[in-house]
């Protein structure tokens, strides 16, 4: 028969500070792990939620991201015209080229600044992006130097709000409208008109091009297509897949979530099993007693694993509620894959949080193993017979 | 005195160890992350005995700069010489075959790297005479089993040019993870464009460091291109910056983690103490003070945080020294060895967390009423 949970509950109450400090060593370590994965998972979530399927991106041959492609006017000819390409209201081909250009603005707060994306894109664009929404302002206009800035941008740089007159290239430009673009990379962008941005920057050619393609099938068929055309030296990749790639940069935050609060978890595992001891040593008479009663071993074993774990559990539920806290909040680093920022948010999924209580459940079970061992193989008359 | 505190840390052997053992290892992770926020901060440690200048456009780093600027920086006084340091970034046969590329002048480029790289003189002449040769840094030729007169091939470079060059050269020390290549062939090829990334400075004395670098600045300021001229370590910065706010989350984290440190040398302390009250209380009847009740319980805890440290903190210390100087990893973006000034915070955090942990159950214990202690069964 197991010993009631209430012996357990009962004696962690009396020793209320001790099991106050242990929970409290274990709810600093659950709420690092939590909030640091909560980070990899929101940059993760950032990158691979965009795309849309049917949505096909072109790069020169061998680049790795469209800030290294270029693609020329004459190509972009070819391409309008190949096969599968879905058409728009008008019967014209669902095509928007693209040109990109990488700018250094100081975020908030900070001197040093950091490279933002800057796309020039046509209206067509817009429609191949359901997401888009425009929030305040209105759109762009060719030929005024006018710009549109992604929400978090605009919260997280200096000189990028509504009506905002930031200078990069050869002049002043005016931010006319705030959009949003759901929780896609595009989200930390800013957007302007593709002529005005070439001749700002001296480009001629344009750095990709997106198209809606009309069904799944096309979808293959035209990536074979421009990987065969020997004139346009272009390579054809889904915009899902092209984005899945510059995951990877989760990676190592994931890691070095994981090496941290392991760190953190020997020192809290290790204080777990100190007060998990000195509460057998405190405690060996009614270990005594408890045998005599006729409870087994394995009942004073389960025991006071048991404690252990509702320890390390008291600290761990309330570190999971405060990792809320950071849930949704903004941050933004330099994705090296396009070397530009992207802004995400820190995710604090249903996952995240059971793998926290799990996390902790390990660390109690851990740090009151051996202490329970020790209990349960006490010799019954020496132990009655101690003070 | 520190004979009797020693010898009641040995008395529960087990739990001195694993308090020892925990703040061993949050010392441990506290000072990795220390390291790690003072690199993010400063990069290179000894950045101003180092008689280099790194030259970029002032509105990103990601911009060009005209080839006709290097005439113009020779001229300032105080530079020693100048060489262009272009981003190449092909591969070598395969895609996952990337490392550092960069189209440079032959004749300034080893007098810039002077101190710090050496190569053969008549591997430098030959890298020098002919326009399709190539220089390697020791690492990057034994990683690829390069030998001299290899063909090396770059592929797929946002440049859209090709180079087909001859290794010439292997150096040793400085940056053994770059190639380099002449910047002539590179233009040529490329239609003559006339850009290049950065331009690499060496000053003829460290200390002219900020005066070079302001007239280098005031030379392009209202030109097409400005520049903005930096020490290596501010230049490395401009990449860190870009992570993000790294130190502030590395700050909270650290914070975090020196609580939970204070809480176990705490919990500890209290028990350890709440079981020998009737001890202090014999001590005291005997007639010690209750400051020396005090400087018993901290010296115990002191004891075990001081030990912490030495394995934790030296632990630190020998690992990342031994790994920085292996050089693992080829952009080193920072200095990581650990600095005298981390070395000294982490080691004094021992001493701190000593005293939060056990001053109050020491000052407890040593003003309890001596009778009612020693009725104390615990």
């Amino acid at each position: 028969m197991a010993i009631p949970l209430k012996y357990n509950l009962r004696n962690l109450r009396v020793r209320w500070i001790t099991t106050l400090m242990t929970a409290s060593s274990i709810f600093l370590t659950v709420l690092v792990f939590v909030v640091l994965l909560a980070l990899a998972q929101g940059l993760q979530t950032s990158l691979s939620a965009t795309g849309h399927p049917l949505n096909l991106l072109l790069m020169r041959e061998g680049s790795q991201s469209e800030t290294q492609s270029s693609i020329t006017r004459e190509s972009l000819q070819v391409i309008r015209y190949l096969e599968g390409i879905a058409k728009n209201e008008k019967g014209e081909p669902r095509v928007s080229p693209e040109l990109i250009v990488l700018m250094n603005f100081p975020r908030r707060g900070q001197t040093q600044g950091s490279n933002v994306t800057i796309r020039g894109l046509t209206p067509e664009g817009f429609s191949l992006r359901p997401e888009f929404k425009l929030l305040e302002g209105r759109l762009f206009q060719r030929g005024l130097r006018e710009v549109i800035v992604s929400k978090r941008i605009a919260a997280r740089f200096q000189n990028c709000g509504l009506g905002d007159r930031p200078k990069f290239a050869k002049g002043y430009w005016t931010v006319v409208g705030i959009f949003e673009v759901g929780n896609t990379a595009y989200a930390s962008e800013i957007w302007t008109d593709p002529e005005d941005l070439g001749q700002d920057f001296d480009r001629d050619a344009y750095s990709s091009v997106f198209l809606r393609v009309a069904d799944a099938n096309a979808l293959a068929r035209l990536k074979q297509q421009v990987a065969d055309d020997r004139r346009l030296h272009l390579k054809a990749q889904a915009e899902i897949e092209y984005y899945q790639k510059q995951t990877s940069a989760a990676g190592p935050i994931k890691a070095l979530g994981i090496f941290i609060a392991g760190l953190m978890a020997v020192g809290a595992s290790f204080a777990a099993m100190n007060t998990m001891y000195a509460a057998v040593a405190r405690r060996t008479k009614e270990i005594g007693a408890l045998r005599v009663l006729g409870f087994s071993r394995g009942s004073i074993l389960l025991s006071f694993i048991i404690e252990s774990i509702l320890i390390a559990a008291a600290g761990a539920l309330p570190a999971c509620l405060a990792s809320l806290v950071f849930n949704g909040v903004t941050a933004g680093t330099t994705n090296f894959a396009t070397f530009s920022e992207v802004a995400f948010n820190y995710r604090v999924t249903p996952g995240l949080m059971l793998d926290g209580m799990i996390f902790a459940v390990l660390m109690g079970f851990v740090g009151g193993l051996f202490p329970a061992w020790r209990a349960a193989h006490e010799n019954i008359v020496t132990a009655l017979r101690s003070t | 005195m520190w004979r009797l505190v020693l010898k009641n840390l040995l008395r529960n052997k087990r739990r001195s160890f694993l308090t020892l053992s925990s703040v061993a290892v949050s010392l441990f992770l506290l000072s990795s992350l220390a390291i790690v926020y003072t690199a993010l901060g400063r990069p290179l440690a000894n950045d101003d005995t180092i008689p280099l200048l790194m030259v970029r456009r002032a509105a990103g780093i990601v911009l060009a700069l005209p080839a006709s600027q290097a005439a113009r920086i020779k001229t300032v006084p105080g530079v020693a010489a100048c060489s262009p340091l272009t981003w190449f970034g092909g591969y070598w046969k395969d895609p996952a075959n990337t490392f550092a590329q960069f189209a440079v002048d032959p004749e300034a480029i080893f007098t810039v790297l002077q101190g710090g790289s050496t190569i053969l003189p008549d591997q430098l002449a030959a890298f020098k005479q002919e326009r399709t040769a190539a220089v390697a840094g020791r690492r990057l030729a034994d990683k690829y089993h390069w030998k001299i007169g290899d063909r090396i091939t770059l592929l797929n470079s946002p440049w859209g040019v090709t180079p087909e060059l001859v290794l010439r050269g292997i150096f040793t020390g400085g940056p053994e993870d770059q190639l380099y290549f002449h910047w002539d062939y590179l233009n040529e090829a490329a239609g003559r464009p006339n850009l290049v990334g950065i331009y690499w400075v060496r000053l003829e004395r460290p200390e002219l460091a900020a005066r070079v670098g302001q007239a280098i600045d005031t030379m392009f300021r209202n030109t097409d291109a400005e520049t903005k001229t930096e020490s290596i370590g501010a230049f490395l910065l401009n990449f860190i910056a870009m992570l993000g706010n790294v130190r502030l989350m590395i700050f909270y984290i650290g914070s975090a983690v020196t609580f939970a440190v204070v809480l176990i040398v705490a919990n500890t302390m209290a028990m350890s103490i709440r079981e020998r009250l009737a001890e202090a209380a014999v001590l005291r009847s005997l007639g010690f003070r209750a400051a020396h009740i005090m400087v018993l319980f901290v010296g115990e805890s002191l004891l075990l945080t001081l030990g912490g440290a030495l394995v934790g903190v030296g632990g630190a210390k020998l690992l990342y020294d031994g790994l920085a100087l292996s050089q693992i990893g080829q952009f080193v973006f920072a200095d990581m060895r650990m600095r005298p000034g981390t070395l000294a915070l982490c080691s004094s955090l021992a001493p701190l967390i000593a005293l939060l942990a056990s001053s109050w159950p020491a000052y407890r214990a040593a003003r309890v009423n001596i009778a009612e202690a020693l009725r104390h069964t615990g």
